[in-house]
């Protein structure tokens, strides 16, 4: 792992090693001067009066110079390489985000998946910890290792004694870290589990989206006092965790307790035996200084040791082939392609309720089909596992006779112009959005598709027309846009990608009647010599296509043209009419006088 | 609002929340200053001892002396670190409950302008970035602990001399000045770099968004997403490239300006020691101790300065956050008639309304009157203001002018819990509660009335859900809070938002679009039972389903804000306006 850590360093950013080489000195022996700064001033006081003014101010002098000239070098090459660390951080976030945006679709849907690839996650999220903790780390190492020579080397030779001393103390102060490190990682869940129900709560009250709610049905105090005792919750295992580090801590004590006696005790007995106290007071500075560094460098290799984990993770998850590539047919290059659903089945990931078996369908080319159902019946799974997004359980689907799996997935994709239940706008320019890139836009498309949308005339209004931000988060004079506009603004990006297919998954679910007949009429126009497929609950939607797919648990119940299924009275004929009935002439003669119209 | 008063608001809220916190902070100070003194004061016993008397018992009591005291610091240091670590994050969450408090206290009004969801949203990120709240809690107790030590030092050193300490604190005025400089870049630094981060983050945070996989893959925006983040992240990574570079040279200088203090004082402590020119002559012992002051007091000064200069970076992330908790609170609106319903008559008067931040009107000269018992439908294209009467009527908003009346008094003349206590609304982007399903019907805690909450559970048509959960009513909803939890689809969560209205037994129901999810079976089942579930109460029911305007009395149309018709289905089916034109659209359709 630190291999690989330091190969990206040479390939990123070689001159890294470089100036972390010339840190190294500059740090390694800065810590020096103060050490031997003590021992020559006192020993030239100890000369009594044959001390000479020059000596002392040539000593002082000289350390400013050094001292100066190795702290200043320390700092700015710490500083320098700061930023430069941080940016490597950032490019594996990058890559992160490049990676998400590019595996198999169902690993988004599949709520372990975050779960599972938590840590890899967390490995690029700060400065401190994951990938940038430990590139930090492996920068200041090498300093500490060459003080703690040094100082090791010149404590040994005075006594091995001391050097035991310091570090059994070492010994113990690890030791107790880490058995307190065990015990916080044992209620890692727990502790987990607190912080996320408090991150629910923080959410919950400061979402404005839950105001209205929170307002109408009184839910302050009671949101308010669950919240609390959360907080408390925590509070008290972090109190069980900080009790177990404060215990082992005195171990740590003992540690110390021990360093001190052994160091004090020998550089006693040698000052009582001739050493002078310049010496002595220099190994004082030694020893304490060798403490320091020696924990210090403890804690880095701790880091290291402890955040190593979250950068596996994420070596991990950059390694794991999560299907983004899928096969290597290129797009089909008809205009209108057949799509042919054989015998599919299909249950989620990790469940086994099949959401339908056995499903056997025809889209012809250029053929316009309406999928209808119950809530749950699948029409949107149905969509899904079309486009690629899921991959079937059992079965085949083919788009011009080749499997969808066969397909490159970008080719895949290239082929589908859909428009989704949820519309999210972006925080891009109208034209980006509907052109779904940055550069080489073709404007007059563009406008085009705005026109066919009937968006156009709003675009017309905005100060910056085509170029007017959308969303308030990056640009204040971005302009928000109704549910009703999303959802033409969607429409516009569908008619501009111009794929051979189209897809419309109940898109008019918040419109008024007059926009939602727009919709409508806009559709054919929409799919014009391309194949399609409309999703609705407004079975008035049918109207507009050549056939009609009822779907549910068993695949296909009912095909046909909408005077066909009206014909057969099935289920489809029974949902037409528990909708249509109120729209007939004497509806509300019947219920008020019966209360409820009868059907069947 | 300066940076003191600033401190001094968060430590008064730290204060409320946890004085004990606040107490553990001041002795962590004492015993910081303790420690130091004993490092630089017991020294000066054992070299002078070993100098002169070289006294072995006395020798092992001041060695002795040192490393008691040395482990009895420590320990100290780990006592009040035990209780700082966690009260410390615990006034954090605190912090971050407050401001969550504040936005469920706020006036509704703000919370659809988009300037104060921007400001809640920079307000949050103390929280999130480098966790600004927590560091500089924290960076405010070391403040404290350095600035003791500072005048703990100060007081040796001029016991020794005057003149030195006056030669140190000259070169602190000089790191003063570069500190002072670099603050004042550094500041202008941030300000301008905290946007660009926080929109870097808008992006970042798009490309892993769930709920934008499906357009991001069929779009192809993956290249325009990742170009956006390459680009802001350059332009972070340049600014800060810079300011690393200058905070190495600064400190670097600031660092020499140290080294310049410990020659200094050595040079001058060893001439003491030597001669007799700057005053009486001291011993080798006092020479360690007045050594070790100076260096301590230059080194000192350098934590003084980073934590006064994070405490200042700090604070001005805080800015957001303290804007924030400073708004007022929505009036206690406690004064007031009582309102002791049901709901008789409700009346608008010539009601015109704006949105706040808006330059058009939303609803213009509205003027109706609904009788007790009545079912309302409100119907109007996208935009239209339906929605908005609505709020009005829930007091959410109050209107420009003209009067809503209920009973014949304006509604903002009731005590407000009261009037509340009469109104219950299923609004289009309702929200439900990671509280079990029961607890989301009646919200309030478990035991209350369970038939009652189950019989409504059915009568919306959640029966068969419920009976498929081990737990039934007790299910709890949604993973975010508990993994255990159970979610729902969306038309079975509006099931639930309806059953919750009905719960709330008042005599006015508002239904805005509560079908919308629901496929035609279970809509028609609602609309069917809309009577015998409103009931004899008064009700509003707003729907793009024209067909749902036959289960209601009257039509309240509205049109570009203003009312266009109210009368009845058959009548307005008589009139050629906007109502006939909208039912008829849908019902084309179904024709045949």
């Amino acid at each position: 792992m630190i291999r690989r850590m330091l190969a990206n360093v040479k390939r990123q950013k070689p001159a890294l090693f470089g100036v972390c080489a010339l840190y190294t000195l500059a740090a390694g022996l800065y810590p020096f001067l103060a050490v031997l700064l003590p021992r020559f001033m006192i020993g030239e006081l100890e000369k009594g009066s044959g001390a000479s003014v020059k000596a002392v101010v040539m000593i002082a002098a000289g350390y400013f110079v050094l001292a100066g000239c190795l702290g200043l070098a320390r700092t700015y090459l710490e500083k320098w390489s700061y930023n430069k660390l941080s940016l490597l951080r950032l490019d594996y976030l990058k890559d992160c985000c490049v990676k998400i945006m590019d595996m198999a679709y169902f690993h988004v849907e599949d709520a372990g998946f975050m779960m599972k690839y938590d840590k890899a996650f967390i490995a690029t999220q700060s400065n401190d910890n994951g990938v940038e903790g430990i590139y930090h780390r492996l920068f200041e190492l090498p300093a500490l290792i060459l003080t703690i020579l040094i100082l090791t080397i010149q404590i040994g030779f005075l006594s091995p004694w001391v050097l035991l001393g310091l570090c059994a103390g070492l010994l113990c102060r690890v030791t107790a870290s880490r058995k307190s490190y065990a015990y916080r990682y044992g209620r890692e869940t727990e502790i987990a589990g607190w912080r996320r129900r408090i991150q629910y709560y923080s959410r919950v009250t400061s979402d404005f989206s839950y105001g209205k709610d929170i307002r109408m049905y009184g839910l302050k105090d009671r949101i308010r006092a669950n919240y609390d005792r959360q907080i408390d919750g925590y509070r008290k295992v972090r109190a069980l965790v900080a009790g177990r580090e404060y215990r082992w801590g005195f171990l740590a004590l003992a540690g110390l307790l021990l360093g001190d006696a052994l160091t004090y005790g020998t550089l006693l007995y040698r000052a009582l035996h001739g050493m002078s106290i310049a010496e002595f007071s220099m190994y004082l500075t030694a020893a304490a200084t060798l403490t320091g560094c020696l924990s210090q460098a403890a804690d880095k290799f701790g880091v290291i040791l402890g955040e190593g984990q979250y950068v596996r993770a994420l070596y991990g998850f950059l390694d794991t082939d999560l299907g983004e590539r899928g096969g290597d047919h290129p797009a089909c290059s008809s205009g209108a392609p057949e799509i042919v659903f054989d015998d599919v089945s299909f249950c989620y990931p990790g469940s086994d309720t099949y959401v339908f078996r056995h499903l056997n369908l025809t889209i012809h080319a250029g053929e316009k089909l309406a999928v209808v159902g119950v809530n749950g019946a699948g029409k949107s799974t149905l969509v899904k596992l079309l486009m690629g997004l899921f991959s079937v359980t059992e079965g085949q689907i083919r788009i011009d006779g080749t499997p969808v799996e066969e397909y490159d997935k970008k080719a895949l994709y290239s082929m589908f112009a859909p428009v989704f239940q949820e519309i999210n706008a972006l925080a891009f320019t109208v034209r980006e959005n509907v052109a779904g890139k940055l550069t080489d836009i073709d404007d007059a498309k563009v406008e085009e598709a705005l026109r066919q949308a009937g968006l156009w005339e709003k675009i017309e209004g905005l100060p910056q027309k085509t170029e007017q931000m959308v969303l308030k988060v990056i640009d204040e004079n971005g302009v928000l846009f109704s549910g009703g506009e999303n959802q033409k603004l969607a429409i516009a990006r569908a008619l501009c990608k111009d794929a051979p297919i189209v897809v419309m998954d109940e898109p008019t679910a918040a419109l008024d009647a007059l926009a939602e007949e727009q919709i409508y009429r806009d559709f054919d126009g929409l799919v014009q010599g391309k194949t399609a497929i409309y999703i609705s609950h407004r079975l008035a939607s049918t109207r507009f296509c050549d056939h009609i797919a009822l779907i549910g648990p068993d695949g296909v119940e009912e095909y046909g043209t909408h005077e066909e299924l009206m014909e057969r009275g099935g289920e489809y004929y029974r949902m037409f009419t528990v909708q249509g009935k109120y729209y007939r002439e004497n509806a509300q003669r019947d219920i008020l006088e019966e209360g409820r119209p009868s059907y069947e | 609002m300066n940076n003191r008063k600033k401190l001094a608001l968060i430590v008064r809220l730290s204060w409320q929340v946890c004085p004990s916190y606040m107490i553990l902070l001041l002795i962590n100070t004492v015993i910081g200053g303790g420690q130091i003194l004993a490092t630089v004061m017991l020294p000066r016993f054992l070299l002078d001892e070993l100098a002169g008397g070289r006294n072995v018992k006395r020798l092992l009591v001041f060695a002795g002396c040192i490393v008691a005291a040395n482990l009895l610091f420590d320990w100290l240091t780990r006592l009040t670190k035990k209780g700082l670590d966690v009260r410390g994050e615990y006034v954090n969450q605190k912090m971050e409950e407050l401001l969550g408090e504040k936005v469920m206290n706020l006036s509704y009004t703000r919370l659809e302008d988009p300037y104060y969801l921007d400001l809640k949203e920079r307000a949050a990120f103390v929280f999130i970035n480098q966790q600004a709240m927590l560091q500089l809690i924290n960076g405010a107790g070391d403040l404290l602990k350095n600035g003791v030590t500072l005048i703990l030092m100060a007081v040796i050193l001029f016991t020794l001399s005057p003149v030195l300490l006056i030669c140190l604190l000259a070169l602190v005025g000089v790191m003063m000045l570069l500190q002072k400089y670099f603050y004042t870049y550094q500041k202008e630094m941030f300000d301008e770099v905290l946007p660009v981060n926080r929109r870097y983050n808008y992006y970042v945070n798009l490309t892993t968004n769930g709920e934008l996989q499906k357009d991001i893959r069929l779009y192809n925006m993956a290249g325009m997403l990742g170009d956006r983040v390459v680009d802001y992240n350059r332009q972070i990574m340049d600014t800060f490239d810079y300011f690393y570079k200058k905070q190495g040279l600064y400190l670097g200088l600031y660092g020499m300006i140290n080294d310049l203090q410990a020659a200094l004082a050595y040079a001058y402590v060893a001439l003491r020691v030597m001669t007799g020119w700057f005053g009486p002559s001291i011993s080798l012992g006092s020479f360690s101790m007045y050594v070790s002051a100076a260096v301590q007091f230059s080194s000192g000064i350098t934590k003084f300065g980073d934590s006064l200069l994070r405490t200042g970076q700090m604070l001005g992330y805080l800015d957001p956050f303290i804007e924030l908790i400073r708004l007022p609170d929505e009036q206690e609106q406690k004064e007031g008639l009582p309102f002791e319903g049901p709901v008789e008559s409700i009346q608008f008067d010539h009601v015109d309304f704006t949105y706040p931040g808006s330059q058009k009107k939303a609803l213009t000269d509205i003027s109706f009157t609904v009788n007790k018992g009545e079912k309302i439908s409100v119907v109007g294209v996208n935009g239209a203001g339906k929605s908005t009467l609505i709020k009005l009527l829930c007091r959410l908003y109050r209107p420009d002018s003209g009067r809503i009346l209920v009973n014949g008094r304006d509604i903002f003349s009731y005590e407000y819990n009261s009037y509340m206590r009469q109104v219950a609304a299923v609004f289009q982007d309702y929200r439900l509660f990671a509280f079990t399903i029961g607890e989301n019907i009646s919200c309030r805690e478990k035991g209350e009335d369970r038939e009652h909450i189950i019989r409504l559970a059915q009568q919306v048509g959640l029966g068969e859900k419920l009976s498929s959960l081990p737990d039934g009513i007790d299910t709890l909803l949604g993973k975010e809070y508990d993994e255990a939890g159970t979610e729902l689809s969306g038309g079975q969560e509006q099931k639930v938002a309806i059953a919750r209205a009905l719960y709330k037994d008042a005599s006015l129901i508002i239904l805005d679009e509560p079908t919308s999810a629901l496929d035609p079976l279970a809509e028609a089942e609602i609309y069917e039972n809309f009577h015998d579930l409103a009931g004899g109460r008064t009700a509003f029911y707003i729907s793009h389903r024209m067909s749902s305007s036959l289960f209601c009395d009257r039509i309240l149309v509205i049109d570009g804000g203003r009312v266009a018709d109210f009368d009845s289905h058959e009548k307005l089916m008589k009139k050629d306006g906007m109502y006939r034109r909208l039912f008829q659209t849908q019902a084309d359709n179904y024709a045949g």
